[in-house]
């Protein structure tokens, strides 16, 4: 009891809250227990982050159990794989990238490529004036508020799209 | 003449009783009445009271992990649950910090439990239970007969019940309605009633911490809600999605920052929100956590994933230090606070907080702490 005790407050102590929380956001998009041990540990549910998720310990290990764990990184970009070779990732990393770009650096180009390159990806949520993305596994990951003149001058270059 | 807030009584030990300017304050202004509340409690000091530990180093009431989640009911019984390690279920404490007995079994049925993670006490004592694993809220009655099992979100980091049996939940909800938004209000049979708790709602993959809240729920209802990362913001919401306050605080200690990361030799751990409560004399109390000077000797060796170096904490008292801030409700002007040479972790309930602590053995313990104002 004492050794579970500990192994968890030295290795995921940082950061209580997020254990769960980016568990959650991993969750669904980790390869099944029978192909991740958790003794591998360094399992990569993006890159910013390491993830043991729903995985059943060995015997003997000091993490007895079935654990599900998520440590993000420090400068954490949230960049991962997706595949089905590699189906560990929250969003396509071609996505990620403009999103990244739009987010950093305000740059509109990669918010219209977005929703012209990825459309199934990358959609305006009018109502709540923003675009949100999809990731991996099909659910929402990204929601990003548009000021209104930036709102205006998407819409308008997707209705280029479709003249 | 105002009732005093405080209580009579001298805390001998370190106190640091600072008045800080407003940065930003919007919302209500009721500058008289929030100027009668400093003055009356101008020269108030917090005190810090530890009243029990929980958690034995072993046997059946010892800790599998730490603990997330802590409650009192009115007969003095404390609640714990450690969701970390699966199939663990709520244990039960008496306030002499005794153990009594666990709620419930493992497995999924009505009554069983997998990774519970939050944990109430409701004004009657009924006990309310979010399992995180199995996305679902337990209501057991005072005698901890199963009352109802109701399915809810996944990811509830923080959760309020209300009269009227319907709940608050902070939690990241990955609807096109919902999403970014990091406050729903769930009907009594779980239903998503409708969603709040940010002006400008943002959901990055990267940055997992933005969503995560710390809220209270006053008896009209209303909702101070603090961030776990990134700006000290006390802000106060209608259930229905109306923002009526926000104080934004920018002390030397607290400077707003873009990105939550782990902390390694050249970036000190990030301070951040633990949970925030009203008084019954009005004063709007928050608890977090600041880098200790000694943060440094805290981190482990590092680590090496995907081409990132992680410096685990390997000692958390050593990382942090915890800190409490008393403030007017009104204009949000803080009258005093205090730093304290260890973590505050979580709220039990308000005005009682929980730290948790590690043994020389490696086992782990909940030291409960009274918070209060002392009047000198």
């Amino acid at each position: 009891m004492r050794n579970r005790a500990r192994s968890a407050l030295a290795l995921y102590g940082p950061i209580p809250v997020l254990v769960l929380l980016a568990a959650g956001w991993a969750r669904g998009t980790v390869p099944p227990a029978s192909v991740v041990r958790a003794t591998e540990i360094a399992v990569g549910c993006s890159k910013c982050s390491w993830c043991l998720n729903g995985h059943e310990a060995p015997p003997g290990s000091d993490q007895n159990g079935i654990h599900d764990y998520c440590i993000p990184l420090a400068d954490c970009n949230g960049h991962g794989p997706c595949s089905p070779e590699s189906p560990i990732g929250l969003l396509e990393t071609q996505v990620m990238e403009l999103v990244d770009q739009f987010v950093d650096s305000g740059d509109e180009e990669a918010l219209y490529r977005m929703l012209s390159d990825f459309p199934e990806k990358a959609v305006l949520n009018l109502e709540r004036r923003a675009v949100q993305i999809t990731g991996c596994d099909g659910e929402l990951v990204a929601h990003l508020p548009l000021e209104h003149s930036v709102l205006d001058r998407a819409v308008s270059a997707s209705l280029l799209q479709f003249d | 003449m105002m009732p005093c807030a405080c209580s009579r009584g001298r805390d001998v030990s370190t106190i640091a009783l600072l008045v800080f300017p407003v940065v930003v304050a919007t919302g209500t202004d009721s500058a008289l009445e929030a100027t009668a509340r400093i003055t009356q409690c101008k020269d108030c000091t917090i005190t810090a009271t530890s009243v029990v530990s929980l958690g034995p180093a072993d046997g059946p009431g010892a800790f599998a992990s730490r603990p997330y989640s802590a409650a009192l009911d009115a007969r003095g019984r404390y609640y714990v649950v450690t969701p970390e390690t699966v199939n663990e279920t709520p244990l039960v404490f008496n306030s002499n910090g005794t153990f009594l007995r666990r709620l419930g079994r493992a497995g999924e049925g009505p009554g069983e439990y997998r990774a519970p993670s939050v944990i109430l006490a409701t004004r009657d004592d009924s006990i309310v239970i979010v399992d995180d694993r199995l996305a679902r809220i337990t209501v057991l009655s005072p005698d901890y007969s199963l009352v109802r099992t109701i399915p809810v979100p996944p990811n509830i980091t923080s959760a309020a019940y209300l009269q009227d049996g319907s709940f608050i939940v902070n939690a990241p909800i990955r609807t096109s309605a919902s999403i970014g938004l990091p406050l729903h209000r769930l009907s009594p049979d779980g239903r998503l009633i409708n969603s709040f708790g940010a002006h400008t709602a943002v959901a990055l993959p990267r940055e997992v911490a933005r969503i995560v809240r710390w809220f209270f729920v006053t008896d009209e209802e209303k909702v101070w809600v603090v961030p776990y990362a990134h700006e000290y913001a006390v802000e106060l919401w209608e259930t229905g999605g109306t923002r009526l306050k926000r104080f934004l605080r920018t002390p030397d200690w607290y400077r707003p920052y873009a990105r939550y990361g782990t902390p390694t030799p050249e970036r000190a751990p990030a301070p951040r929100l633990l949970g925030i409560w009203q008084d019954s004399l009005g004063y709007v109390w928050v608890i977090g956590h600041l880098p200790d000077p000694r943060w440094r000797e805290a981190l482990g060796s590092p680590i090496t994933a995907e081409g990132q170096r992680y410096f685990p904490i390997r000692d958390q008292q050593l990382a942090y230090d915890g800190f409490v801030e008393v403030m007017d409700p009104d204009r949000g002007i803080p009258f005093a606070y205090r730093r304290l040479p260890q973590t505050l972790d979580l709220v039990v309930r308000p005005g009682i907080v929980g730290g948790v602590r590690e043994r020389a053995d490696g086992s782990l313990y909940l030291e409960i702490i009274r918070l209060g104002l002392a009047n000198p």
